[in-house]
């Protein structure tokens, strides 16, 4: 804890948490899945960038950035790929509800 | 001082995080959060296992606990969702009994390990120069024990053979899964994860990697493509799945037999090319191991289909 | 890995092999009850991985082997047991839809 780049990237580690948290609070509270998925992907994924670029920092080695950083990109495109079909379920059923 | 409890912080948080999902996952009634929960528990163990320096294998629970178990318990669950079974648990004293006792007779045998000290790092690591890689565990794996490698392979060879005398294998999903955007989605990830998968085989000689989670990795890419297709139909048993899937075997059991002739001893492996007969063999371990575990998830013998595959949109 | 360390995760190993085998009793449904079974054979793993990081020095490779052995062997015990299960289900599906064992 001794340097500016240190002191910046611990502190967008603790936002990368917080959002994290936040991600989690929204799973809890909001009311239907749809906005349930909104919560986790968003909040989550945006989380995990700053915990990434608070890394990178920290680490100070481009190698090391540039692979969490593909890391980061993997899971933003898994998780969206992966809310998208969650919503398409869940459309489906609700039509089908809706129908009958 | 600090590090060292924030370390111990993290450490008590994980382990008591992994405890919590493994009791909420026994515990709950729904066996949609079963299967979920177990998921979790899993990359929350990789996590944990990581602390304990274990990173090879956090990779390999992660790629095959999380991931492939956690195909085969959610494929399991679409199958047999709606099945009544009577009273859905027996009464809490005789399991309790169970978990108190079992639990007693682990801390007693645990207890006296406390202080003493690991086993047999410094000896691997002495003789890691008479191998042909120069990861501890890999050497272990590939070499020192390359019996109970060539046994494991076996072990899941048994499982398909097994699985596949159950029946023919149904159609993995009901309606349609894929859309443009899973389509999309699959092509960008599947040349992706062959060539993690191809990373994780080379690099295991020199760091954490290796035949297993490099399979493991290469099966998940294969139940996408059976995702992918329409109601999750694979083309029909041919000799092609039969032989990526005894690889493994074969090629451990026809170098092991082979290398007979120069060291006189089954699976001892030559030091001057012990390096390029433990990438062959784990090469084929690969390829069986990935062909073996998706074709599991699939649960059944491929047949073949009325109808083309891929023909109906 | 101090011996602080080795004693959270060994205790958290025991606990898991305690909720495996309380849910192995407990449930009567067969997927629930391979799920317990999964869960105990991961406590007994991550005890074995605490035992290999004991000590002050290097982690026990031989340990980890048999621990991704176990892994792979839990794996494809898993699968038997869940194809096992699949086609049970398929088959009494069936009996339901006919009436009488189809």
């Amino acid at each position: 804890m001794n340097s500016i780049p240190d002191v910046l990237g611990a502190l967008l580690v603790f936002a990368g948490t917080a959002f994290a948290v936040l991600g989690t609070v929204g799973l809890l509270r909001f009311p239907d899945p749809m906005s349930r998925l909104h919560a986790l992907t968003k909040a989550d994924g945006t989380g995990l960038g700053l915990c990434v670029a608070g890394l990178s920092l920290i680490a100070r080695d481009v190698s090391a950035a540039m692979l969490m950083i593909l890391l980061w990109l993997g899971v933003m495109l898994s998780g969206a790929t992966a809310a998208h079909l969650v919503a398409r379920r869940l459309l489906a059923r609700q039509e089908s509800a809706g129908g009958n | 001082m600090g590090i060292d409890a924030a370390a111990l912080l993290l450490d008590v948080t994980l382990a008591a995080t992994v405890v919590a999902l493994g009791w909420r996952c026994v515990i709950t009634a729904d066996r949609f959060e079963t299967v979920a929960v177990f998921i979790g528990i899993s990359l929350v163990m990789a996590i944990a296992w990581t602390r304990l320096e274990a990173p090879d294998l956090a990779l390999a629970e992660a790629a095959l606990g999380a991931g492939l178990n956690g195909a085969l318990l959610l494929a399991a669950w679409a199958e047999t969702r709606g099945i009544e079974d009577g009273p859905a648990e027996r009464r809490i004293a005789g399991p309790a009994l169970l978990a108190a006792t079992t639990m007693a007779v682990a801390g007693a045998g645990l207890a006296p390990l406390v202080g003493a000290e690991a086993g047999l790092a410094a000896e691997i690591a002495a003789r890691l120069d008479q191998t042909g890689v120069s990861y501890p565990v890999t050497a272990v794996l590939v070499d020192f024990r390359a019996l109970d490698t060539l046994l494991e392979l076996c072990v899941l060879l048994a499982a398909l053979a097994a699985t596949w005398q159950l029946g023919a294998a149904r159609p993995l999903l009901r309606g349609k899964l894929y859309g443009p955007v899973f389509v999309a989605y699959v092509r960008i990830a599947l040349p992706l994860l062959v060539v993690l998968a191809a990373a994780l085989l080379w690099r295991g000689a020199t760091s954490p990697g290796g035949a297993f989670q490099a399979g493991a990795t290469l099966a998940a890419a294969g139940v996408l493509l059976l995702l992918v297709n329409p109601a999750g139909r694979v083309p029909a048993l041919s000799w092609a799945y039969r032989i990526c899937a005894s690889l493994g075997v074969l090629a451990f059991l026809g170098l092991g037999t082979g290398v007979t002739a120069v060291t006189g001893r089954f699976l001892d492996w030559p030091l001057s090319h012990a390096g390029a007969l433990v990438l062959v063999a784990e090469t084929a371990a690969t390829v069986a191991i990935a062909t073996t575990l998706a074709l599991l998830v699939v649960g059944g013998r491929p047949v073949a289909q009325r109808g083309r595959v891929g023909k109906r949109h | 890995m101090t011996s602080a360390g080795f004693v959270i995760y060994a205790t958290a190993g025991v606990a898991l092999i305690g909720a495996g085998a309380f849910g192995l009793a407990r449930a009567r449904d067969a997927l629930r009850r391979i799920v317990a079974i999964n869960v105990a054979a991961l406590g007994v793993l991550t005890t074995m991985v605490a035992l290999a990081a004991r000590g002050g020095g290097e982690a026990d490779p031989v340990t980890h082997a048999m621990v991704l052995t176990g892994l792979v062997v839990s794996a494809s015990a898993t699968a038997l047991a869940l194809a096992l299960v699949r086609r049970m289900a398929h088959l009494r599906g069936e009996e339901d839809a006919d009436g009488h064992d189809g």
